[in-house]
């Protein structure tokens, strides 16, 4: 059966210091992490093969109800080596400060800023990236100038793949999906596995230390419901997007202010940003608004004839963890005999939209910066193929499934690793960030597995 | 009235254009360059996407409104600290699609009103 295993070919009965679930961004980050750090058995276990494989993709098949298009599941959980980093866009912005200032994270703000250099590296962005995430426009301390930078994209797979391919403490077992997390008391004892393309196949166990799982933002709390992992967890709840906006409106922006602030060097998307302080001030959440360099005119502005760039905008937004939306059961059954996930998401964004675009406005305008044009009154909201804060992280297990190192509140050797950690998904897009924190995992597994001898210098 | 400023004062004459504006220009004639660089903003702002905005108004009495708000005036021309911090102060209002401060439509409508004449030429 060598399609379905390429390189351990029998990982039944196998044991590892840790097992890592999911090979896209979260688990490739992770697996090599941990074995530079340490000297860890590392297994990591895809669901997928190689290349994409319609079989398998269906595994990820999915009930809808509400927002997400028909088309939404499977594409936009990519199930191969490299997970959905094969078909991903690039575009890498920091995460916002705003939700951590709102006390929405259960960690300092700098917890995460300091994975950001590394996480570019791995990214292959400009250093800009996290020297100068974002910059204050002379005038204004309401709006700052915060750019998406972009990657390559890099493909996880291919970049990484030789690494972790060659690496001897790192096994990688292809093709098999982990169907339930078979645990007793607060630790989970095995792993059960079942070959993802040849489902008549007996399922096969292997045993880790520690379990990280890094299966995607509907992935990871698919596995604990499966598992009946933190049932007394909120695991599902308050999925969050990031709604897309495309040239939604118009704005003139007074370029003698912009020129110096803007980043013309690097491959970026450019974009102006409510700054943080300004959106917890006035009770709003994260929002950015894209504009290009292409046309320059002149407009009056605060009074006098100013070079300005005319230029639409496009906004992504940050929307609340709603209850209401959710990862659970459907009634339906997978081609493993397992509930297809079904997923509740409504954006409730419409409202907000206005409400946020206009403080935008608002200071757009009395900062003399630029002229917004109203909103479009009726527009389009497209999704960002960014699930986050189905095992939200927090130190009260009656609102979040994991703690701020992202151990499942209940089990003691489990981990989660991915988008699904964010409480507040802010308004960049979160690649950059669950790489940033997977590295921080990583020299958290191996300073409380392995002992201050493998904490990272 | 030195000849210097009386050319100045005509200049203001011929640069604001409007007959309807004459008696209260020739009220400011007395004063000196500064008032011919309002003249000169104000021909700057004049756009035609204000004449819709602009009908109806009266140009005599948004300039005594500029001025007494500070936001124009003949020794100093337009002053944009002080259109900025009025336009924290007032709610926007929309016009064709765009958002203003309701002082800064006041100014691009007395520019488009003062100097009608000459655009589109
Ligand atoms: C079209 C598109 C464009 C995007 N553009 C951007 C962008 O521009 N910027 C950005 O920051 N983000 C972007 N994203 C999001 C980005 O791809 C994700 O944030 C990122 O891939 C998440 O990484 P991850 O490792 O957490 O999860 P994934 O990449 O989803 O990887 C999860 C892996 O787990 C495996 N898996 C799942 N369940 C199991 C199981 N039970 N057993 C074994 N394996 C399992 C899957 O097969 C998969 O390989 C985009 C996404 C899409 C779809």
């Amino acid at each position: 059966m060598g399609h379905t295993t390429m390189l351990v070919l029998d990982p039944e009965n196998r044991h590892y210091d840790v097992a890592i679930i999911g090979s896209g961004p979260a688990g490739i980050t992770l697996a090599l992490r941990l074995a530079r750090l340490t000297p860890f058995r590392i297994g990591l276990l895809e669901s997928g093969l190689l290349e994409a494989a319609p079989t398998v993709q269906a595994l990820a098949l999915a009930q809808l109800d509400g927002d997400l298009g028909e088309a939404y599941f499977p594409m936009h959980t990519q199930r191969r080596f490299g997970g959905s980093s094969t078909i991903w866009g690039g575009f890498c912005a920091v995460l916002e400060e705003r939700a951590f200032l709102a006390g929405d994270w259960p960690i300092p703000y700098t917890e995460l800023e300091r994975w950001y250099p590394a996480a570019a590296a791995m990214l292959e962005l400009p250093d800009n990236a996290y020297r100068r995430p974002h910059a204050a426009i002379e005038g204004t301390r309401d709006i700052v100038y915060k750019p998406f930078y972009l990657s390559p994209p890099v493909r996880f797979n291919e970049k990484y793949g030789e690494e972790i391919i060659s690496h001897p403490r790192i096994d990688l077992i292809l093709g098999h999906t982990c169907t339930r997390l078979e645990h007793s008391g607060s630790r989970v004892r095995s792993l059960l596995l079942r070959d993802s393309l040849d489902m008549a196949r007996s399922p096969v166990r292997l045993t880790a230390g520690t379990t990280v799982l890094a299966c995607g933002g509907v992935g990871n709390p698919r596995l604990l419901q499966l598992s009946g992992i933190g049932r007394s967890l909120p695991v599902g709840v308050g999925l969050m997007e990031h709604p897309h906006l495309y040239a939604v409106a118009d704005m003139y922006l007074d370029w003698g202010r912009m020129q110096d602030v803007v980043d013309r060097q690097a491959n970026a998307v450019h974009a102006l940003q409510l700054a943080d302080r300004y959106c917890v001030a006035n009770d709003v959440l994260s929002f950015s608004a894209d504009f290009n360099l292409q046309q320059l005119v002149s407009e009056p502005l605060l009074g006098g004839r100013r070079e300005a760039l005319f230029t639409p905008v496009s906004l992504r937004a940050e929307i609340a963890p709603h209850p209401a939306n959710r990862v659970g059961d459907s009634d339906q059954l997978n081609a493993l005999g397992q509930p297809l996930s079904r997923i509740e998401f409504h954006f409730r964004f419409r409202e907000q939209a206005h409400r946020t675009w206009r403080l935008f406005a608002e200071a757009l305008l009395r900062s003399g910066l630029g002229r917004p044009s109203t909103l479009k009154p009726s527009f389009r909201l497209n999704s960002g193929g960014h699930l986050m804060g189905t095992t939200r992280m927090g130190s009260d297990p009656r609102q979040s499934v994991v703690d701020g190192n992202g151990r499942v509140h209940t089990t003691d050797n489990l981990y989660v690793a991915g988008s699904s950690v964010f409480p507040a998904g802010g308004a960049s897009n979160p690649t950059y960030t669950i790489v940033a924190l997977t590295l921080r995992l990583g020299d958290h597994l191996a300073t409380r597995l392995g002992g201050n001898a493998y904490a990272a210098s | 009235m030195r000849r210097r400023d009386l050319l100045k004062g005509a200049g203001i004459v011929v640069g604001l254009g409007l007959t309807g504006c004459t008696r209260w220009v020739e009220e400011e004639r007395s004063v000196d360059a500064a008032m011919v660089s309002l003249s000169e903003q104000l021909a700057e702002l004049a756009d035609v996407r204000f004449s819709a905005s602009s009908q109806g108004l009266n140009s005599r009495a948004l300039y005594d409104g500029l001025r007494r708000s500070g936001i124009i005036s003949p020794q100093r021309g337009i002053d944009p600290a002080r259109l900025q911090s009025l336009a924290r102060k007032e709610a926007m209002i929309q016009y064709q699609g765009f958002y203003y401060s309701p002082s800064e439509l006041a100014l691009y409508n007395l520019a488009y009103l003062v100097h009608k004449p000459t655009l589109g030429r």
